[in-house]
């Protein structure tokens, strides 16, 4: 059974401790529901695809300059559609040097869904989550990822409710790790982030210009400057490119480039949940 | 020692003497003696360098800037100053790339011997393609003021001399590695005649002159009439025309800018009267330093001979004439002085290396190689370190060991020129330098890279070298590095190779049981290791190391009366040094085991009591 | 951190792209033992680096999103104490292009900064004249920094003397590809925006200065660019000298005894 499988339940018995599950539920549940989603790329894939295509959108992973092959079967064994993909609240730098950061009401026009740890982790082929199942089969992995997916509208109850029940404090959820107090060991026998951070999949394109927040590192953001200004003065009233757009539209911009621009983007986050 | 680069401008009064093709040849050819060549296109009304550079793709594409931009970068930079420093310069006048234009890699003339690199080939030229003629005239170098003139070649010249250009040198090298050099020669295609652009390239900006003069009366009066005005020669007492051989003598040139002067063209055959011609152009302007011969293909195509046609005579006298070049500049021991500059030497190695140096004569020096002035050079460099190899503690001395062997080791037959070690091998030897390199470093990426060049070099040796005597000498070199980075198994595999082959002399034999022994020493295995010190001393029973490490290893096994023995037979036939080694052995010794206090206290007071005996060997 | 054996680790590319002349990024490291990858970024709290597999590698490497070295760097000395002690430093790899450094006067490249070794490598799949090398992060830093102020000394120089618009915008440029202090990019951003076309200056003020510099308002900007232009118009950045004139007009005054003008840099006779 998934982490969160009847989980109203189990926390009435021992190890959960429920009083203190009841004393987190608030804040969880409060942080759970403003928790931004965060997708980072590479420049190649933000310049050479997302800027001059319309409808600059981040594709699914069908699109091209994107970790595919791996995905695509991760997503059929699940039986996901492609999907663009974001943790809840985490930024992992080894997807690039770019970090995008989109507020919870993104989800409103999306289909999707969620699982709570990275779902490639779990049957990619180059799986690295460990778990305590009765069988190793891929199919019994099948099985229990499919047992853990969640829809788009529900996963930020789940969410709340499983940062209080498994995290002693919210911080943990970034700075330490969960209680292993799951029967498949999903948070016994990992210690990596990816293996308790809920991971969201929007089934369409998601626009850049809806960003709430991103970070680069510093030759990403030189080069944006550059290309910046190596555009073309347009006469007034001409539409603005996609990289004015981009620049220049709402929606806040942390920091310049840093090369630990995922701490910054994590940091953002967490101030925006309040912590 | 010489300046370097040594600036050369060549000028001639009258242009179509084949002034721009010499410097051209003179350039290919000293690059392909590993000179590092620049040459400054600073004929800016008739640019016929560039344009015959271009045309026949000798050079890639133009850079940024060019010959008529720096000038003018120069003239801004010296107009408010008399005199800019040579930082202010160098952020102030382009940098080397956005202005140097590197000949065609394939278009370089091949290098005669394979131990020398070819040296760099650069020209600034003009870019007639972009706004030449705007540039041009907004230089406006004929308003230039004497003053000016002279501080723009200033400003050039200091921004020349301090150029340098990267190098690539290999990561075991490690960070003080010199990773810049400079050029050699810095040539100047003068403008003709009396201009303000002629005045800049004789003035200041040029160390020496090559003056280019045909043998008719109007290019020798010409020249001769500028060579007074600029102050190369003395003024004539009178105003002659032509000048007669029997009333003037060859005029004293004066010694503040070398010049050299070049007869050319000069016709083919007429032997007398050209005779005549030269004594007449000598008397006008001085000794005649080099001569090059009227040739058909020149005043049809204009051709690089000292590339293209190396048979023909013309070929002949550039490279004349570059030797000529060279004499001028480098005299052996300055270019020894030079390769030694460039390629540092610590201080103590610098005294001892000038003491070395004043040892040979270069006559003798050359006469024992008689191959060329860099490998004698690179001779003598390395012999002077592989004597004072066992002293060698300092990063830079390494170093110059490592390049020197480099530049020996594909051309000297092993053991011939340098070496009065029958077996040196300069690759072997470049391994064991590496070894002992990679030993003083405490920096562990640059010990490894060290250790594994020394190790790669072994092996393509020995990949090199088929089975038999050869290759085991190979083995018995690698078996001692491994034992230096106490790699004792490793050591004990290639010496067990050796032991075990058939048809090998005793020495190298011996050599292999010994160093075998010392692999099973260091390992603890004392029964094993007296086993092989014993059939060391067996195989040379002169060796008294292997005897020194037998008693220590049958101390070591409490095999005392063996020791006691050893020891006396020792003492018999020990020379001082020997004993001090002896000394020292026990002492580490002691320390390492007090248990043998006593018996090595017994030792020590017996040495104490020991004198030298009569020479004699060691027969047991 | 979990205990790591540095030994066991060697760099063996940087994340992301080499997108500019030079810059800075974090290492991506190889575990020697098993082929496995990480990005090496020092984990606070205790916090596992996480590894990827050898494929997993390519695949980023091979969509841009990491850039192979070639060949492997030792992890710096200066970036951890003891072989499994764990990391004092953050690692960062820098990267240059040669036609920087040498704008910058600092070609060749230097083999070390800041007492640590530079082990300069080739980025597979980019020109030869792109290298990288390891070292702490403070070191990067100040490298860099040091770049930046060697670039806008020579834009000072250019400036004031040749006006070379096209360079003077490169040199520029560059300045704010290297620079990382804050001080300093600022200064970098007032010479890039001297020499922009005018109507493109309020546009990167208004896109990235002011990302930079929240605090920064334009009126001030513009302000602070105008004093830069008439303190590097109206002041040599070098020592003023005077300059003499000479009276020579025709050519052959001009050219007079001039090969015996002996050069600036000849040694000084000594006066009797």
């Amino acid at each position: 059974m998934a982490v969160f499988t009847d989980l109203d339940r189990r926390v009435c018995e021992p190890p959960f401790d429920k009083a203190g599950y009841d004393a987190r539920r608030p804040v969880c549940d409060d942080v759970a529901s403003k928790m931004p989603i965060v997708h980072v790329t590479g420049y190649k894939r933000l310049f050479k695809y997302i800027f001059i295509n319309d409808p600059h959108e981040i594709p699914p992973t069908d699109g091209s300059h994107s970790l595919s092959s791996g995905t695509r079967k991760a997503e059929d064994l699940l039986g996901f559609k492609r999907s663009v993909y974001f943790y809840a609240g985490r930024a992992h730098r080894k997807f690039g040097n770019v970090a995008l950061a989109f507020f919870a009401c993104c989800e409103e026009n999306h289909t999707g869904s969620a699982t709570p740890f990275d779902s490639g982790g779990l049957v990619h082929p180059r799986r690295f989550i460990k778990l305590k199942l009765d069988s190793d089969d891929e199919s019994r992995l099948v099985q229990y990822g499919k047992e853990s997916v969640l829809s788009l509208s529900e996963w930020r109850t789940v969410f709340g409710k499983i940062l209080a029940a498994y995290f002693d404090n919210v911080i943990d959820y970034w700075k330490g790790k969960p209680n292993p107090h799951d029967p498949e060991g999903l948070y016994e026998l990992n210690d990596e982030w990816r293996a308790w951070t809920f991971e969201v999949r929007f089934y369409e394109g998601q626009s850049i210009f809806d960003r709430a927040a991103w970070c680069t590192d510093e030759p990403l953001w030189n080069r944006l400057r550059r290309d910046h200004d190596g555009q073309e003065t347009k006469p007034p009233g001409d539409p603005p490119t996609a990289l004015d757009r981009f620049m220049e539209g709402p929606g806040l911009i942390i920091a310049p480039g840093s090369a630990t621009f995922c701490d910054e983007v994590e940091r953002w986050v967490r101030k925006e949940v309040g912590l | 020692m010489m300046d370097t680069p040594q600036i050369f401008t060549f000028y001639s009064f009258k242009g179509g003497v084949g002034r721009s093709m010499a410097l051209i040849n003179v350039a290919y050819s000293l690059a392909s003696k590993g000179r590092n060549v620049l040459i400054l296109d600073m004929d800016l009304e008739a640019p016929g360098l560039s344009g015959f550079l271009r045309r026949n793709h000798e050079i890639g594409e133009p850079a940024r800037f060019d010959m008529v931009d720096l000038i003018r970068f120069a003239a801004e930079l010296s107009g408010s100053m008399n005199q800019a420093s040579s930082e202010i310069t160098a952020i102030s006048l382009p940098s080397l790339s956005d202005i140097v234009v590197s000949f065609q890699p394939d278009r370089r003339t091949p290098v005669k011997d394979e131990y020398i690199a070819p040296g760099r080939l650069d020209v600034i030229p003009i870019d007639e393609d972009r706004d030449y003629y705007s540039r041009l005239n907004q230089l406006a170098i004929g308003h230039f003021d004497r003053n000016r003139l002279i501080r723009v070649g200033n400003t050039i010249r200091r921004w020349i001399k301090d150029l340098g250009f990267p190098i690539e040198t290999p990561e075991y090298y490690g960070p003080t590695a010199k990773r810049s050099v400079k050029y050699d020669f810095v040539f100047i295609d003068s403008r003709t005649g009396v201009t303000e652009a002629g005045g800049l390239c004789i003035g200041p900006i040029s160390d020496r002159l090559v003056v280019f003069c045909s043998l008719n009366d109007q290019n020798v009066e010409g020249t001769r009439g500028f060579l007074e005005e600029i102050g190369v020669i003395p003024p004539r007492s009178h105003s002659n025309s032509i000048v007669n051989e029997h009333e003037n003598p060859i005029p004293k040139r004066i010694d503040t800018k070398p010049t050299m002067i070049v007869a050319s063209p000069v016709p083919i055959g007429e032997i007398e009267f050209k005779r005549a011609r030269l004594k007449i152009l000598e008397s006008a302007i001085g000794h005649v330093d080099s001569v090059l011969t009227y040739h058909p293909r020149m005043s049809l195509m204009e051709s690089i001979f000292t590339r293209d046609f190396p048979e023909e005579y013309l070929c002949n006298e550039y490279e004349k004439l570059t030797k000529c070049i060279l004499d001028r500049v480098e005299s052996d021991i300055d270019y020894v002085s030079k390769m030694m500059h460039q390629s540092g030497l610590s201080p103590e190695m610098s005294e001892k290396f000038r003491t070395f140096l004043t040892s040979f004569s270069p006559e003798s020096v050359k006469l024992h190689i008689n191959e060329s002035d860099e490998q004698m050079v690179f001779d003598i460099i390395a012999f002077f370190l592989y004597k004072n190899r066992t002293i060698i503690n300092n990063d830079i001395d390494y170093l110059l060991y490592d390049i020197m062997l480099q530049k020996m080791n594909v051309k000297i037959p092993p053991g011939i020129q340098v070496s009065t070690q029958r077996d040196f091998d300069p690759i072997l030897e470049r391994a064991e330098n590496l070894s002992r390199w990679s030993l003083s470093t405490e920096d562990a990426g640059l010990h490894n890279s060290r250790y594994e060049t020394a190790l790669k070099l072994i092996q393509s040796r020995l990949d090199k070298t088929p089975p038999g005597e050869g290759y085991f000498r190979v083995l018995i070199h690698r078996a001692k590095i491994y034992m230096d980075h106490r790699q004792y198994d490793r050591a004990i595999s290639d010496c067990t190779k050796i032991i075990d082959s058939m048809n090998i002399p005793s020495d190298l034999r011996s050599k292999a049981f010994f160093s075998r022994g010392k692999a099973h020493f260091m390992l603890g295995k004392n029964a094993e290791a007296i086993l092989d010190f014993q059939k060391s001393s067996h195989f040379n029973p002169n060796d008294k190391k292997s005897l020194l490490f037998l008693i220590i290893a049958y101390l070591l096994c409490g095999k005392d009366r063996q020791a006691e023995t050893n020891f006396d037979l020792f003492l018999r036939v020990a020379k001082p040094n020997d004993i001090e080694e002896l000394k020292f052995e026990l002492n580490v010794l002691n320390q390492r085991n007090p248990n043998y206090d006593d018996k090595i206290k017994g030792m020590l007071v017996k040495i104490d009591q020991w004198k030298p005996s009569e020479d004699r060997p060691l027969v047991r | 951190m979990k205990c790591i054996e540095m030994n066991d680790l060697e760099i063996v590319g940087m994340n992301g792209a080499p997108l500019v002349e030079c810059g800075r990024s974090l290492p991506v490291a190889r575990r020697k033992s098993d082929g496995f990858h990480c990005v090496l970024q020092i984990p606070k709290d205790d916090e596992p680096i996480s590894f990827e597999t050898p494929e997993e590698a390519e695949s980023y490497a091979a969509t841009g999103r990491w850039t192979k070295i070639q060949g492997t760097i030792q992890i710096p000395r200066s970036c951890f104490s003891g072989d499994s002690a764990g990391f004092t430093h953050q690692p960062m790899m820098i990267f240059a292009d040669d036609k920087l450094l040498d704008q910058a006067d600092r070609l060749p490249r230097p083999g070390s900064f800041n007492g640590e070794r530079l082990v300069w490598r080739r980025l597979d799949g980019y020109d030869e004249s792109i290298h990288a090398a390891c070292c702490s992060e403070e070191t990067s830093a100040r490298l860099l920094d040091e770049w930046s102020q060697l670039l806008m000394k020579r834009f000072n120089a250019w400036y004031y003397y040749h006006r070379d618009q096209d360079y003077l915008k490169r040199l520029a440029d560059f300045a704010l590809c290297a620079a990382i202090s804050r001080g300093l990019r600022w200064k970098a951003y007032l010479r890039f925006a001297l020499v922009q076309e005018p109507e493109k200056i309020r546009r990167t003020f208004d896109a990235f200065t002011l990302r930079e510099f929240p605090d920064a308002s334009w009126e001030r900007y513009k302000e602070e660019i105008k004093d830069l232009n008439d303190f590097l118009n109206n002041r040599t950045p070098f020592e003023h000298l005077s300059v003499e004139k000479s009276d020579d007009t025709s050519t052959e005054s001009k050219l007079r005894g001039i090969a015996r003008v002996a050069p600036d840099d000849a040694p000084t006779k000594a006066v009797a």
